[in-house]
């Protein structure tokens, strides 16, 4: 009986030694990749598309749906200062990376190659202190990746940056990016012809973050400063009687899905809603190019254009 | 043998007061050129080993001592600053690593380095205890400093003003300690690193305060539009980068035309190391780059025909004492002529006699050297660090 039950820990140790080990193999496995941190969704599905298996892909906020507002905290920095690569979108998203110190070398900015063509996010606040001359703080908007052209570009970033990283994988990138880019521009020429040559129709937008979106496909719209989760109130109600009025608005498009009093309520004034997803965070059950197919078919819904591919 | 050293032994035990004078001065004779020589051949190894480990350092035209000295030793700078478009620069080029210094600061007499963490690896400098700089506002302290300050990880050190008349115009920033590197005999150990951006909250080129778009006090705001708002001194600099501020802290004009007093380039490879140094030297601009070794090197040689000086005189200084010693055992065999007479009526062979004048004079100098010796231990134990101290 002495013996069965020694036999029995004997079992038991050595059994429990193996279970300790597969993480730590796991781990070793996982080291042996290149750690790349990215800090929007866009760049991530990129990155992912591109990189696969080859990389250990980190998106600190990938839980926020809106990551611009993000912040990282001190351990995310500390953790992201031994990453081997650091993929920003740029273009003034990441406006904490004044406020870190992060390795120069190992970051790359993935709107760097057009960066002369970035837009105006509209919002400009000077101040100055007393005798001191004044500063502008003018927002460059961000939601670069709203442009499939420029969302193939910043891919194309993405791509040199991993291939750089790792040369040996570079058939393999070549290959992900190939694909990539050819969803993209297949996409990008659906959304040319989604909005009618001499459109005139004007729409609501209810936050300025559509302005690449805007400028590539021909949409004509005004920025409200509204978010789809507060209640309209009758200020809300008075600036989108005005926007009727001077603009003819006949459509709102949501950031996000707004709340059903808000549609019913726009509905009885004469205001239809639709909601584009900026996409600058992680989509809960899709992905870059399903989220951007079905900002597609809200823009269609719009002008009330067909498929012409 | 024996008889004579006991003789000779027992005459320097009598006449001790000679004895102790003709030993400290014999020894002193021999130490000071010996320590002389080590302590410029110590300070010279030191100050060749922190150059010789700094490939390039970039800077304002102007005295290459200068850039040398402040940016290896942390001297204030005696030069104007660069842009830091200039660190830029030298990073795009591809050939080097750029790791920007800037010294203007001090918390209390510790220099504030304001770099980046690439400064770390560069010097390989190990971490006692934290981690490098993540956010604004953060430090690492040298092992001496963080003794001197008596802060440790998770303490708070303020920056002191940049002198008695400039009260207002640098920024006295509290900053967290959130490392604290290993000693490692260098002047790394009196600084307080931080990153270069803390450096110019610290300048007041950047800054956080209240948000202007929602102020109301008409004490802060001289006027305001929809699209400008002008503040009065009354709004205050936050003195402390927190979680909740640090969102509010902005930069005045273009960050690429700050100042940086020094920019250490690491160049990939010997070629591109000429590449750069070849660049800096033709084009005309505002921008000099050396080489610390031979800087270093340079100032050596001046510090060795120095040296050299000193020896010779020494030396001299030494032989005239030499041959005053020798006048004195010359003197003083013919003082005891009634002694020697003596040993001479007791028996004692004359190569006896010989025997014993010699092994006095030779067990003074036994003893001379022994002292040496004991001066050289001494120096060797307390005396470097203080040279070091001179030194840094």
């Amino acid at each position: 009986m002495k013996k069965a039950i020694l036999i029995m820990i004997t079992v038991a140790t050595f059994s429990g030694c193996k279970q300790k080990e597969t993480p730590q193999n796991t781990a070793a496995v996982t080291a042996l990749k290149p750690v790349v941190y990215v800090s929007n969704y866009p760049v991530y599905y990129f990155a992912d598309r591109i990189g696969g298996n080859a990389i250990d892909l980190r998106f600190p906020a990938g839980s926020l749906s809106d990551p611009s507002g993000w912040t990282p905290v001190a351990d995310t920095i500390a953790a992201m200062q031994s990453a081997d690569l650091i993929l920003v979108n740029g273009a003034s998203f990441e406006n904490w990376m004044m406020n870190v110190s992060l390795p120069e070398e190992k970051v790359v900015s993935t709107s760097e190659s057009f960066k002369n063509q970035l837009l105006s996010s509209g919002a400009t606040f000077t101040h100055s202190h007393g005798d001191e001359g004044e500063h502008a703080h003018e927002g460059t908007a961000f939601t670069t990746w709203l442009n499939l052209e420029l969302a193939a570009k910043q891919a194309e970033q993405v791509k040199s940056a991993l291939v750089q990283l790792q040369p040996e994988q570079k058939e393999v990138f070549e290959k992900n990016y190939t694909e990539l880019t050819s969803d993209l521009n297949t996409l990008h020429e659906a959304f040319q012809h989604s909005v009618p040559e001499g459109n005139t129709t004007t729409v609501a937008f209810s936050h300025p973050v559509y302005q690449y979106l805007t400028e590539a496909y021909g949409i004509e719209g005004k920025s409200l400063h509204w978010e789809p989760e507060t209640p309209i109130n009758h200020d809300m109600e008075h600036e989108i009687e005005h926007l009727m009025k001077d603009e003819g608005v006949t459509w709102i498009i949501w950031e996000g899905e707004p709340l059903p009093e808000n549609v019913e309520k726009l509905s009885r004034m004469g205001i239809k809603s639709v909601v584009i997803t900026p996409m600058g965070g992680q989509p809960g059950d899709t992905d870059f190019l399903k989220g951007m197919e079905k900002n597609l078919e809200a823009i269609k819904k719009i002008y009330g254009t067909r498929d012409k591919l | 043998m024996n008889h004579s050293i006991y003789l000779a032994w027992n005459y320097l035990k009598y006449h001790w007061g000679k004895t102790l004078l003709l030993v400290f001065a014999i020894s002193m004779v021999i130490f000071i050129p010996t320590a002389l020589n080590l302590f410029a051949n110590r300070g010279s190894e030191r100050m060749m080993a922190r150059a010789v480990t700094t490939p390039l350092l970039a800077g304002s035209k102007g005295s290459a001592t200068d850039l040398t000295l402040s940016s290896l030793y942390f001297r204030d700078p005696g030069i104007p600053p660069l842009e830091y478009h200039e660190v830029k620069a030298i990073e795009q080029e591809g050939l080097a690593t750029a790791i920007p210094l800037h010294i203007n600061y001090r918390v209390k007499t510790q220099p504030i380095i304001g770099t980046s963490n690439q400064y770390f690896g560069f010097r390989n400098t190990q971490f006692r205890e934290g981690r490098p700089m993540a956010v604004l506002g953060e430090c690492v302290l040298g092992a001496v400093a963080a003794e001197v300050l008596g802060a440790e990880v998770g303490d708070a050190v303020i920056s002191s003003p940049a002198g008695a008349f400039d009260v207002a115009g640098s920024f006295p920033l509290k900053m967290t300690v959130v490392g604290v590197l290993e000693q490692t005999n260098t002047p790394d150990d009196d600084a307080v690193f931080t990153d270069i951006k803390t450096t110019w909250v610290i300048s007041g080129k950047a800054h956080g305060h209240d948000d202007l778009t929602t102020v109301t006090s008409d004490s802060l705001l001289l006027s305001r539009t929809d699209s400008i708002a002008v503040a009065s001194k009354a709004v205050l600099s936050y003195t402390e980068i927190t979680p909740e501020n640090i969102n509010s802290f902005h930069f005045h004009g273009n960050p690429d035309s700050y100042p940086v007093n020094a920019v250490i380039a690491v160049p990939k490879d010997k070629k591109s190391e000429l590449i750069l140094r070849g660049r800096y030297e033709t084009q005309g601009d505002n921008v000099q780059i050396v080489v610390p070794e031979l800087v270093v090197e340079e100032l050596l040689e001046t510090v060795v025909s120095i040296k050299e000086i000193l020896t010779l005189a020494a030396v001299s200084i030494g032989l005239a004492t030499l041959v005053i010693t020798l006048l004195v055992f010359s003197l003083s065999i013919r003082l005891r002529k009634k002694e020697i007479q003596t040993l001479r009526y007791i028996g004692a062979a004359r190569g006896r006699i010989t025997a014993v004048l010699s092994l006095e004079i030779l067990l003074v100098f036994a003893l001379s050297l022994l002292l040496t010796l004991t001066y050289l231990l001494v120096i060797a134990i307390l005396g470097i660090p203080l040279l070091e101290k001179l030194i840094h």
